[in-house]
């Protein structure tokens, strides 16, 4: 596969990851102060210098009895730093730095530019939106924004060709007590799904630099 | 991107030219009624992690397979992230894919992928199976041969754990790693003389 090949299908790749969550079986409404809520969110993302947290990730498939599971570690640094690391059933390491995308797999390394063409630029403001919050900015989605009596609920429905190709929605979930993100659910076009929930999360601990390299 | 292609249709094209031969007695008792050695006796859902190196060429992801009836499955390969890349139905007779992202939708790419999952997959009737005695390898390891093809089956123990696949210009070789209650630990897919390796780790 050649380069640009391969790194249109990394593309969707990274679109799917950084907008991956939580579906929770709770009743959720619009949310009647909108723009209060928006600002508030974007105010909790802003003042986020780092995260830490461990994650599950479950992948739905409609003809298998059980969801697939993998876990691992999450590490955010701002503005553009991003360690996602998967460290059960295997090991699986992808890496942001700036515009530097690493993928560590075993004992094979690859590196990608991400601002190296619009697209995967995008995904990488995508990805870094839903980690920090701000998806709503992003003008490819018509969003809503939904409450339960403990969550916020984004809603995002892709508004650009190319990522419909891929998703069909975005759940991106909101804890009040903190206004950060506590998980994402990706639906795909065929009603399959993978929701990524966080947990252990810790906010503005240092992380040292060396988190985001793969030496 | 032309490399692979050309690789992939290399593959097609030999894996679809196979011969036939006369078979030897026939001594197939002492297969298991389960034994490729992919689901066990039960389960009917295989999930491994999975890595194929086309000539250099790397690529990782999640392989899961579902039995819907006998001889009737279903593939998913997605990456480590969730995202479905390739979701294939086959039975023993054709395919169909139900969704495929644009970058490896190539049919080249799905008669290979039909190739190899149905070998590993899909177990022959065992009145079609025929034993090869002057094949086999030591007193262990018996090998048979399926009716109307070239593919050779090595039997340890009534489970398989080697199955070849023969054509005028192709080679495969699946191997089954790890055997442990009728499921295999890890699996080794390999074409020669094309440089095409797929290698799954069970997961689940």
């Amino acid at each position: 596969m050649s380069r640009k090949n391969h790194l249109k299908l990394f593309q969707g790749i990274l679109f799917f990851l950084f907008c991956s969550g939580l579906a929770i079986g709770q009743d959720f409404k619009p949310v009647a102060n909108f723009n209060k809520i928006q600002a508030e969110i974007n105010k909790t993302s802003e003042s986020i210098k780092t995260i830490k947290s461990n994650f599950i990730q479950e992948k739905q498939l409609s003809f298998l009895t059980e969801s697939i599971k993998s876990e691992g570690l999450f590490r955010y640094k701002k503005e553009d730093r991003l360690r996602w690391e998967y460290t059960q059933p295997f090991k699986y390491l992808i890496l942001f730095n700036g515009n530097e995308v690493v993928i560590k797999d075993g004992n094979n390394t690859n590196v990608f530019d991400a601002g190296s063409n619009a697209l995967f630029k995008q995904i990488n403001n995508l990805m870094l939106g839903a980690v920090k919050g701000d998806l709503g900015k992003n003008k490819d989605f018509d969003f809503s924004l939904n409450e339960s009596p403990k969550q916020y609920q984004l809603l995002l429905k892709p508004v650009n060709d190319n990522m419909k190709k891929y998703v069909a929605g975005v759940e991106i979930y909101f804890e009040k007590g903190d206004l950060a993100v506590s998980s994402i659910k990706i639906i795909e076009s065929t009603g399959d799904f993978t929701k990524i929930t966080f947990y252990d999360r810790k906010f503005n601990e240092p992380i040292d630099e060396k988190t985001f390299t793969s030496n | 991107m032309r490399k692979l292609l050309l690789l992939i249709s290399w593959c097609v094209f030999t894996v679809s030219c196979s011969t036939q031969q006369n078979f030897s007695k026939t001594e197939n008792s002492s297969i298991h009624s389960s034994f490729i050695p992919i689901f066990g006796t039960d389960a009917t859902e295989a999930i491994f992690r999975g890595t194929i190196d086309v000539s250099g060429k790397y690529f990782s992801g999640i392989f899961v397979f579902k039995k819907l009836a006998d001889n009737k499955f279903r593939a998913v390969l997605m990456s480590e992230v969730g995202m479905t890349l390739l979701d294939m139905s086959f039975t023993h007779k054709d395919f169909y894919v139900n969704y495929c992202i644009e970058p490896l939708s190539k049919k080249g790419l799905f008669k290979l992928l039909y190739h190899d999952f149905k070998l590993a997959l899909d177990e022959p009737a065992r009145q079609n199976l025929k034993r090869k005695k002057n094949l086999d390898i030591d007193v262990k390891t018996m090998v048979y041969k399926k009716k109307d093809s070239r593919d050779f089956y090595y039997f340890a123990d009534g489970t398989v754990t080697k199955i070849m696949s023969k054509t005028l210009y192709n080679k495969t070789e699946i191997q089954f790693k790890g055997l442990n209650n009728g499921k295999a630990d890890a699996i080794q897919i390999q074409h020669r003389p094309v440089k095409l390796r797929i290698e799954l780790t069970r997961i689940n």
